[in-house]
Order: structure tokens, then C-alpha cells, then sequence
């Protein structure tokens, strides 16, 4: 088993891009998903008391309350991307269970672009939400001398979203591959069930998180 | 190209388009069909509500019928009770009075069967004793009570005013002899020449003298005749007081 923490490793070009194995998993990851979706979204349409449709439906409206909570009043779009990024998130962490399968999530690249989502999300939402100046007032207060702190605390949580997620997924991955090369194939087996509780809780922080950032930006200019 | 570069742009791209899909293609018709299921509810649950308004309504309006109903139910019931309560009153009046006529009317019957049968029981009584003092007398044939008989009816003659006695009838169960005729010739004074004498042996002993003034009769069937006249009176008399209802 090849052990790796950075760099992804090319698969092939597809001219002059270079295609990596994190893209592979994470588009495999996607169309999967969007089949899913689209599947279970026709189930609670039509089979509404199925276990998938109930599943659905939790989803969506766990996803529309929590926004309603943090921000103050429901808001569709940022509803889903919250649950978007918990679903990605989740499904390429269980991904990484597979044999074989590196996930996405063990990329520092994959987390870096998406805490730069979120990163710009936050001042999009904002200005969407106060305009321009009723958003970028906020940097201003409650006194001008703090502002480069609030750019630096912005930067700082993207990277802080970035670095945790890759960091426990990482080093799940890490010790579970360590484990199946020095003491066979069942022994890891806990900590693969222990990595997966790991993936799923990481994959609702970021999504919370995101959620809790973006939530802030919109409720920045009430205060 | 770098790598990482390359995969963080299509990370980000891929998430984006990823988060797209799921807007369009999940939540929004998910969140569709909810707010569906939701108005869905909504309005059964006001259609409910309706309906069981318009039970309520209908049940109060049934619950108010029935107890008009049983309103009037009483009503013609008391009123039924009361009509039949009048009419076995009438009906039990006309039973008592129906019965007190019929009971008046047995009373009477038994009256009238009682005096008759005390009528007939004196006659007979009267009858019989006349005929057993009859026969005694036609049997014993006393001399000085015949005498004395016509003692009597001359006494009873002499008391008599003496006008106004003609015409005069002396009957007697035999032929008087002279000195019995002489004595009531003597005892009818001025009348006598009109006395005409005829023989009636059913007088058994004595005479009877028929006279304008009314009949002396001193016959031994007079005095039984009186004398059952007498004993019918008495028994009648005698019988109304032991049988008054």
C-alpha cells in the first residue's frame, strides 16, 4: 500500500491537464451522488414512507432549520450549500472505506478549495444580505484598529477549515493503511468503523461551521 | 500545469457544479414536495376542521330536534294520561251508577218477590186457619155461639142510626127460626119490613146483614175472612221489618 500525505498522484493527461486521483474519486463521488439525489428526490415524491425518502427529507429540512436557527430566518441557498458540502464531504469520506480509494478529502487540495468556497461564500452572502457597506462595516467594528484582525481571523478559519478536515481524514487514512500493512487485514477493522464516525462528524463540522460563517456574514449588518 | 493546482481549481469547479445538481435536482424538488405534503395537510386539516364544525353543528342541531321531540313526546303523553285518566273516570262512573241502578232495581225485585211471597204465604196461612176454624165450627155445632152471634149482630144493628138502614139482606147458613127472626127484626126497627132472608151455608154459623149503612157480619166466615185479613197484614207488617235493604 503506498503511503502519501501531499501531492496527488497523475493518473493520466488529458491534454495538457494533468488528471489526478483525487479528481477521478471526487467525480466519481459527484455523479454518484447526483444520481442519488436525483433518485431519492423522485422517492419522496413518490414513495414518501420509504426509508430513503424519509432519509431525504430529514436531510433537507435538518439543512433548512439549522440555517433558519443560525441565521436568523430561512435561507434556501445557503441551505444548500451546507448540504451540499456535508454530503460531498461525507460520501468521499466513506468513499476512503473502499479498498483501494483514495479519498478526496485526503487531499489538501480538495479541503483548501473547499474552505475557498466557503471563504468567498461569506462576503458573498454578506453583501447579498446588508450591501456592500452594511457589510463591510462590520470589519470596522466595534473599533477601525480591529479590522486587520477580522481579515486575519477570516483567512485563519478557511485555513482552520482546511487543515482540520484534511488533517483527520489524512491521518485516518494514514494509520488505517499503517495498520493494514504491519498487522493484516482484519485488525484494522475498528479503526476503519472509528475512521468512518471520524469522516461523517468532520464532514457535519465543516458544514456547520460553514454554515455558522456564512450565517454571521448574513447577520453582521443587524447588529 | 501543476497538479495540486490543477486539482484544487477542479475541486472547487467540481464542487460547485456538484452543489447545482443537488440545488436543482434535490433539495428544491424535496423541499417542493414537503411544502406540498405540508399544504396537503394544511388544508386536510382545515377540511377537518370544517367537517367537524359542521358535525358539531349538525349534532346540536339533532340534540335540539330530540329534545323537541321529547318535548312533545311528554306533551301528548301527559295529555294521553290525562284523556284517559278522564275517560276511565266516566267509564267507572257509568259502571257505578249502571251497577247501583241494577242494584236498586235486584233490591226492588227481591222486594216485590219478598212481599209477594209474604203476601202469599199469609194468604195461605190465613187460608188455612180460616178453613181449620171453619171446619171446627161446622164440626162442633154450638148451640149458644150461634146465639150469640146473632146477639151480636143485633147489638151491632141497634148501634146503627135507623135511617137510611133499607134495604136489608140477612143471609145465615140455615133457616133462622122465629124467634131469631124476631130478634133482628126488632134490632132493625123501621127498616125491618124491607129485610129479605136467603140462606148461604158458607157462612158456616152465624149471619151477615147488609144494610144501606154498610155491611154487620156476625158469620163464623166473616170472622175467619177478618181474621186471615188480619194475619195478612200482620205477617206483610211483620215481614217489611225483617227485610228493609
Amino acid at each position: 500500500m503506498e503511503f502519501r500525505i501531499f501531492g496527488d498522484p497523475v493518473l493520466f493527461h488529458l491534454g495538457p491537464i494533468p488528471i489526478t486521483e483525487t479528481m477521478v474519486t471526487s467525480t466519481l463521488v459527484t455523479i454518484a451522488l447526483s444520481g442519488a439525489a436525483v433518485w431519492s428526490a423522485r422517492t419522496v415524491k413518490s414513495q414518501p414512507l420509504s426509508a430513503m425518502a424519509i432519509v431525504a427529507s430529514l436531510l433537507v429540512e435538518s439543512f433548512d432549520n439549522l440555517v433558519a436557527e443560525v441565521a436568523g430566518h430561512p435561507h434556501r441557498l445557503v441551505a444548500n450549500l451546507s448540504g451540499s458540502l456535508f454530503l460531498f464531504i461525507a460520501c468521499c469520506n466513506i468513499a476512503g472505506q473502499l479498498p483501494g480509494v483514495h479519498p478526496a478529502t485526503g487531499s489538501l487540495a480538495t479541503t483548501s478549495a473547499l474552505a475557498v468556497v466557503v471563504f468567498f461564500s461569506v462576503p458573498i452572502a454578506g453583501i447579498y444580505a446588508n450591501g456592500l457597506g452594511g457589510y463591510l462595516k462590520h470589519y470596522f467594528q466595534p473599533n477601525p484598529l480591529l479590522m486587520p484582525l477580522h481579515l486575519i481571523s477570516e483567512i485563519s478559519r478557511t485555513l482552520a477549515l482546511a487543515v482540520r478536515l484534511f488533517g483527520n481524514i489524512m491521518s485516518g487514512h494514514l494509520l488505517v493503511a499503517l495498520l493494514v500493512a504491519l498487522a493484516g487485514f482484519l485488525v484494522p477493522t475498528p479503526i476503519m468503523a472509528l475512521d468512518l464516525l471520524i469522516g461523517l462528524l468532520q464532514a457535519y463540522i465543516f458544514a456547520i461551521l460553514s454554515t455558522v460563517y456564512i450565517g454571521a456574514a448574513i447577520s453582521a449588518g443587524k447588529e | 500545469m501543476s497538479p495540486t493546482l490543477t486539482t484544487f481549481l477542479f475541486e472547487a469547479a467540481n464542487f460547485l457544479v456538484l452543489a447545482t445538481i443537488l440545488g436543482w435536482f434535490f433539495f428544491k424538488p424535496v423541499r417542493q414536495t414537503l411544502a406540498d405534503r405540508r399544504d396537503k395537510l394544511t388544508a386536510q386539516a382545515a377540511d377537518v376542521e370544517q367537517k367537524l364544525a359542521d358535525a358539531a353543528k349538525k349534532l346540536h342541531d339533532v340534540e335540539t330536534a330530540q329534545a323537541n321531540l321529547q318535548k312533545d313526546l311528554d306533551s301528548q303523553r301527559t295529555a294521553a294520561i290525562n284523556e284517559t285518566r278522564t275517560q276511565a273516570d266516566q267509564i267507572l262512573a257509568k259502571a257505578r251508577q249502571k251497577s247501583e241502578q241494577e242494584l236498586n232495581a235486584n233490591k226492588e225485585r227481591i222486594s216485590r218477590l219478598s212481599e209477594s211471597q209474604q203476601r202469599n204465604l199469609a194468604e195461605a196461612s190465613a187460608r188455612t186457619a180460616a178453613a181449620a176454624v171453619r171446619a171446627l165450627f161446622q164440626t162442633m155445632n154450638l148451640p149458644d155461639f150461634e146465639s150469640a152471634l146473632i146477639e151480636s149482630a143485633c147489638r151491632q144493628l141497634k148501634s146503627l142510626p135507623q135511617d137510611g138502614l133499607a134495604p136489608i139482606t140477612v143471609e145465615s147458613n140455615r133457616d133462622l127460626s122465629e124467634h131469631e127472626r124476631e130478634q133482628l127484626l126488632n134490632a132493625l126497627g123501621p127498616a125491618a119490613n124491607t129485610a129479605r132472608f136467603r140462606t148461604k151455608p158458607e157462612l158456616v154459623t152465624g149471619v151477615r146483614i147488609a144494610t144501606g149503612r154498610g155491611l154487620v157480619d156476625a158469620s163464623v166466615a166473616g170472622l175467619t175472612q177478618f181474621a186471615s185479613a188480619k194475619l195478612t197484614e200482620e205477617v206483610h207488617r211483620t215481614g217489611n221489618n225483617h227485610h228493609s235493604f
